[in-house]
């Protein structure tokens, strides 16, 4: 067997299990469903989200320390990562072959060649490395928090992040339909646009340049390729035979030049220059090259520098706006087990795992309204989905790979135990009189109180009889036991017999309309008016109304209320993130 | 040194000949051979990484969602009863919802419809050295203690033997039933026999053991109980009837109790209203009812031992019928107008003494 | 690969595994220490809580008759405050030579000095000189006001009063302030306090005046205190009763100054309008804030028990309301 046989099932292999963890991503214990299948191995297998959070967190969270296997293999043999594992390299690797079936030999020779702009993906790698760079400096130094915002960039253009985010809240949405698979409702998702945006474009450059993103743009590759400096095993030209065709490359994946000085840093190990010389002049083992190699990728100094100042200033600069203190965005709901602000966007990764798993779909990725630095992390949106943010759940903490969201038990999350603290509270739900049919439309309506889960509830209604108003008002003609003839404006019939409405005349409690016509008007039997009305009574109807009233000792912002209620647009109560649990600055209660 | 590659005019051999005329060592497919074996391996770590479930599945959809006093009001799926020693399960637990409970018990299901019915668990067990001495446990989930004693109250067999087991149980020759928290429990054995109430009594206690109570104990259920007069009451009659009581539809929740009378025994019954206008609305409501139905009022010198008593006659005997307060009270059916009488005052001054204003 | 490997690639080799080994391990060593298999714990404090030490030159809970409480009638602050300060003992009883005192005022808001909602300059003036007479290395004036601290510092007079008698003026900045937890507090738990002034101060004087308060009832010594607190402070106002009496837990001073030459009888805390003002012509000095306070109380014409934190104070042992108990030294100066 050719080892390209073993490298491309190895390839299809890794891409196949990863489509299968996204896949099982839903909660439930069947076979095809989350079970204890390690969804997170790839997030896992990145050095590069692991190296950011040990930068930015001093810790290496549980299986991030998958990291550095990865990094333990890249040490010794290069960027097999590159080439054999990653599945978006993968993708990109079959597109890039899709890309030149029709092409002929010199063609493909020249979109292999090596292109300086491939020191791009260790620009961004810099870029993104800057902006810990202060956190980092911080905590050696013991510097002050000062202004600077602290926060991982990475998962923006990690390659697994992007990839998990991609595939699990764009791709198999669309391809689920209404949800027959992979989850039990249709799945949607903020920022699609520019999550998808990213993703298609990347696929389609590959039409361009083969593993345009592995070579021009993934910063996992550029920290691999820095790092893959003294490989021991590594493609090199045995003199004596070769012919400088340059066959070689024709399929060369990584652009690395293996006809001419290896670029170590480039190479992914495809070892497609191996199988395409003739001569066999090419070979993957522990000499070194005949005509050297250049081991250190193209960048110099000052480009490091540069690009790392660049990291730095882009987090000086948001950490003016102050979202950190007190212009802190007030509808920011984070998932419950998230950490504080800071502490959070230390360690998240925006892979989008939680989103995924969510059983109610209400965990969105954020836009812009966290901020620049927030994008894609998570955001409780209620009116997405199928329900608030169910109280007794604990999924989200338990699928985040780098615990952002930390893993709670179900009796932390409700406050089993937890006397002082109480339950996990994610916001406050805070009733908009102005808009709440009760409160500003004289309707009846307490879907919002009906539906609150914690017991107690966190919701009481107030009881307010309010006037209907009348055209002409209605005064009594005749009377008897519990029916009353009235004069004045018609009454459409029923209208006022749903249970909801009451007369009252002057001197005694409102009674309960049971039936009504167009100008007689029957209360309940049980108990009628006493005495009788008399006739020129004036009689007026009443509307019963229960009106909200948020107990926020008990709110835990779970979210529900506002899903349920009936004023679809911009809901009449509307949970904000006063009184998380997470920040005690952020709440408004004393105890 | 050699000239660098010619990118511009590469050689075209290559599109003549085949890919490669490198031949694939030995050594090589060994590799790749061991590689595949690797990527074998970790298919099969990860196979059995599956089955320990995160913790998100387990609290999702635990295994057992019945015995743990969850924070949910879910019914459990199967009667997960620890086995006392020596017994074994001899069915698969069944279980019956207000839909399908008639099909287990037929016409006794109208009774714990009326009362609240919730869920019906069945199962049969059996010692595991005597195949016929086999029993079927029902677990009747009636949603409150309350409802639980409706259903147990007016079940109760005559002269029975009080059981020492939980607060209202009892037994007779082949059976337990007791109540436990909203719980309703029947142990009925198949044959009769020595061994049979100890194997039983020991099933149950086990049973109880494991149960969790929720919060309520019974003594909030039977709270009403305490207003009967306690002179001439027999004993263990106290009973509840949840709705319907007596035909009358706005009757429910009404406790009855047997009372010695001079020929025969005489049923004194007492509801809890909401409030005073209530309970006499009802009053009045009940008595237009049994009018309604053929009923005549008795009023004269005999009919007013106590102001606002209603006596109806009805079918040659005699509802009495009063209010104190938010108490609807009264006795059912008399023979003896004059002792019934005196029992409804006896009770009148019962609840007086208790603080209930007229 | 050809059959023997020749020396220079040996040692290129060797090389190469000694780097690439010196890697891996580093890594290794690096992922190791850092490994951690817990995750982050549920409580986000950064830092751990200071508590503040005492300032208090005796203890109010133990009875004692000299050194407690003076009360001096007059109009002019700089007499009034000399004479009450030599009735207690003098300056030298509370400043040392050599330490350094820190002068908590009322600079809370951007009030001119003669609607007396803030401590009076030429108080502050006095108070400045004297403690540099008596030898202290360094005084500061200090507060975490409600309005734009500089403005408030500049339109009430006390910062230039107190730069040009030579003290230094402290304005709160974001550095300024760290998480303090009062024991016995329950409110007061990890919260931002302007603890900077504090620093390396031995003495601590706090200078109020005495202030009608919408939502406590008075506005007096120990209510002063209110502007050591920093963060969204007003989130106390829910149970402004014990947070003032915790306040009175947490800060223990050498001295309190209650100036009542013009009482805020109205409208406070803000006041805004002279007919809110009385002249009351009383400045009342102490080291037991409880009894100073009980004696502001009776400016205001306010009985004691409209102010529940006073009693929470005297049942916690910080003083006592007892005036008669403590024969305080009454002085008449015109």
């Amino acid at each position: 067997m050719r080892i390209i046989t073993a490298r491309r099932i190895s390839q299809i292999f890794f891409t196949l299990l990863f489509f299968w963890f996204c896949m099982v991503s839903s909660l439930g214990r069947q076979w095809w469903q989350l079970r204890g299948w390690p969804v997170n191995f790839f997030l896992e297998l990145s050095p590069l989200a692991g190296l950011g959070m040990a930068l930015t967190t001093g810790t290496i969270y549980k299986g991030m320390a998958w990291g550095l296997v990865t990094l333990g293999v890249t040490f010794f043999l290069g960027r097999v990562f590159c080439g054999w594992v990653c599945p978006f390299g993968a993708i990109h690797h079959l597109l890039g072959y899709i890309s030149r079936i029709k092409q002929a030999a010199p063609e493909k020779v020249r979109r292999n060649r090596y292109h300086p702009a491939q020191k791009v993906k260790y620009w961004i790698l810099m870029v993104l490395l800057g902006t810990i760079v202060y956190d980092l400096a911080r905590r050696l130094l013991g510097l002050p928090p000062g202004r600077m915002l602290s926060s991982l960039q990475i998962g923006l253009l990690d390659p697994m992040s992007l990839l998990y985010r991609s595939i699990n809240l764009i791709v198999l949405p669309l391809v689920d339909g209404g949800g027959r698979w992979f989850s039990t409702a249709p799945r949607w998702y903020d920022a699609g646009f520019s999550i998808g945006l990213i993703f298609i474009s990347a696929l389609l450059l590959n039409f361009k340049v083969p593993r345009f993103f592995c070579r021009y743009v993934c910063p996992l590759g550029a920290l691999l390729g820095i790092l893959s400096r003294w490989p021991l095993f590594r493609i090199y030209k045995s003199d004596a035979a070769c012919k400088t065709c340059p066959s070689c490359e024709r399929h060369c994946e990584g652009a690395c030049q293996p006809s001419d000085q290896l670029r170590l840093s480039e190479c992914v190990v495809c070892l497609n220059c191996r199988e395409d010389c003739r001569e066999g002049s090419i070979r993957y083992g522990l000499k070194a090259p005949a005509t050297g190699d250049i081991p250190a990728p193209d960048i110099h100094r000052r480009e490091v520098i540069l690009s790392m100042v660049s990291g730095v200033a882009g987090m000086a600069a948001l950490g003016i706006e102050g979202r950190q203190g007190f212009n802190w965005p007030a509808h920011l709901v984070r998932p419950p087990g998230a950490l504080n602000e800071p502490n959070f966007l230390a360690r998240c990764i925006r892979c989008g795992q939680c989103m995924r798993i969510c059983p109610t779909n209400v965990i969105q990725p954020a836009v812009l309204e966290a901020g620049w630095e927030a994008i894609w992390t998570p955001v409780l949106n209620f009116r997405v989905g199928t329900s608030g943010c169910q109280h007794t759940c604990i999924a989200c903490g338990h699928v985040c790979p780098t615990a952002a969201i930390r893993p709670l038990t179900r009796d932390e999350r409700m406050g089993n135990g937890f006397k002082e603290q109480g339950p996990i509270r994610i916001g406050t739900a805070f009733v908009d009189r102005g808009r709440c049919l009760p409160w500003a439309m004289d309707k009846p309506c307490i879907v919002c109180q009906e539906n609150c889960p914690v017991s107690p509830k966190a919701i009481f209604t107030r009881e307010v009889f309010n006037p209907v108003r009348m055209g002409r008002p209605l005064t009594v003609v005749s009377a008897e036991k519990d029916q009353m003839k009235l004069s004045g404006t018609v009454l459409t019939p029923g209208r006022y017999a749903t249970g909801d409405f009451y007369c009252r005349i002057s001197g005694q409690a409102p009674r309960q309309i049971v039936r009504q016509n167009e100008q007689t008007i029957s209360v309940l039997a049980i108990y009628p008016f006493e005495p009788p009305p008399r006739a020129g009574d004036h009689v007026q109807i009443l509307i019963r109304l229960q009106q909200p009233i948020v107990i926020p000792d008990r709110c835990i912002g779970c979210g529900i209320c506002e899903h349920e209620c009936p004023i679809s647009g911009k809901r009449a109560i509307r949970v904000t993130a006063e009184n998380e649990s997470r920040n005690a600055r952020h709440g408004f209660l004393l105890s | 040194m050699f000239p660098a590659p010619d990118y511009d005019n590469p050689t075209s051999r290559e599109n003549a000949v085949s890919a490669t005329n490198r031949q694939t060592t030995k050594k090589e497919t060994i590799l790749s051979l061991l590689f595949l074996a690797f990527l074998g391996a970790i298919f099969l770590v990860i196979l059995s990484v599956q089955s320990r479930f995160n913790p998100a599945v387990e609290n999702f959809a635990p295994k057992n969602i019945g015995t743990e006093a969850s924070n949910t009001n879910e019914p459990a799926d199967n009667l997960s009863i620890p086995l006392s020693a020596g017994i074994k399960t001899m069915s698969s637990p069944e279980s019956f919802t207000p839909d399908t409970l008639s099909n287990k018990i037929n016409g006794k299901a109208e009774l714990y419809l009326s009362a609240g019915f919730v869920q019906l668990q069945a199962q049969r067990f059996r010692p595991i050295d005597d195949p016929e001495a086999w029993f079927e446990v029902f677990v009747y989930d009636m949603g409150t203690p309350s409802n639980a004693f409706a259903v147990y109250s007016t079940q109760r067999r005559k002269d029975v033997e009080k059981l020492p087991l939980t607060q209202h149980a009892y037994r007779t020759a082949n059976a337990l039933f007791f109540i436990t928290g909203r719980h309703y429990v029947e142990m009925i054995a198949a044959t009769r026999g020595e061994v049979v109430p100890p194997m039983l009594i020991a099933f149950a206690k086990k049973y109880l053991g494991h149960v969790q109570e929720d919060g309520q104990t019974e003594a909030d259920a039977s709270d009403p109980k305490s207003v009967f007069p306690t002179e001439g009451l027999i004993a263990d009659s106290i009973a509840l009837i949840a709705k319907d009581a007596f035909g009358f539809s706005r009757l429910d929740q009404v406790y009855t109790a047997q009372y010695h009378g001079p020929d025969t025994e005489m049923n004194l019954f007492v509801s809890l209203r909401p409030s005073s206008k209530e309970a006499r609305t009802l009053a009045e409501a009940y008595r237009d009812f049994l009018i309604q139905f053929g009923g005549t009022e008795v009023t004269g010198p005999e009919s007013s031992p106590l102001a606002g008593l209603f006596i109806i006659r009805i079918m040659d005997a005699h509802e009495l019928i009063f209010s104190r307060g938010p108490y609807l009270a009264g006795v059912h059916m008399a023979d003896d107008i004059a002792a019934a009488g005196k029992l409804a005052v006896k009770m009148d001054r019962k609840l007086a003494e208790m603080g209930i204003a007229k | 690969m050809s059959p023997a490997v020749s020396n220079p690639d040996r040692r290129a080799f060797l090389a190469r595994l000694a780097k690439a080994g010196l890697l891996a391990t580093a890594t290794g060593i690096a992922g190791f220490k850092l490994y951690d298999g817990t995750g982050p714990s549920p409580s986000s404090a950064d830092q751990t809580a200071l508590t503040l030490p005492e300032y208090a030159i005796d203890d109010p809970s133990k009875p004692q008759r000299r050194n407690r409480l003076a009360v001096v009638h007059g109009n002019d602050r700089k007499q009034t405050v000399n004479q009450g300060l030599k009735a207690l003992g003098g300056i030298e009883a509370f400043v040392k030579k050599g330490e350094r005192v820190l002068i908590k005022v009322n600079a809370a808001f951007a009030s001119p000095p003669a609607l007396s909602a803030t401590t009076h300059p030429d108080l502050v003036t006095e108070l400045v000189r004297l403690c540099l007479k008596a030898g202290a290395a360094e005084v500061r004036v200090a507060d975490n006001p409600i309005n734009d601290p500089a403005t408030c510092f500049e339109l009430t007079g006390i910062g230039p009063a107190a730069r040009s008698a030579g003290a230094r003026v402290m304005l709160p900045r974001t550095a300024s302030f760290q998480p303090v937890s009062v024991s016995g507090g329950r409110l007061i738990k990890n919260w931002p306090v302007f603890v900077k002034p504090l620093t390396g101060v031995d003495k601590v004087i706090g200078v109020a005046p005495v202030k009608d308060h919408h939502r406590s009832g008075a506005s007096l010594s120990m209510k002063n205190w209110y502007g050591l607190l920093g963060g969204r402070r007003n989130i106390f106002h829910q149970e402004i009763h014990n947070i003032i009496y915790e306040l009175a837990l947490m800060i223990r001073p050498s001295l309190v100054i209650l100036d009542g030459t013009t009482t805020m009888m109205t409208n406070g805390p803000t006041g805004g309008s002279l007919a809110d003002l009385k002249q009351t012509d009383t400045m009342i000095l102490g080291t037991d804030p409880v009894a100073v306070d009980t004696y502001g109380a009776g400016l205001l014409e306010k009985p004691i028990e409209t102010l529940p934190h006073i009693a929470k104070a005297e049942a916690a042992g910080l003083g006592t309301t007892d005036l008669d108990a403590i024969e305080p030294i009454i002085s008449n100066l015109g």
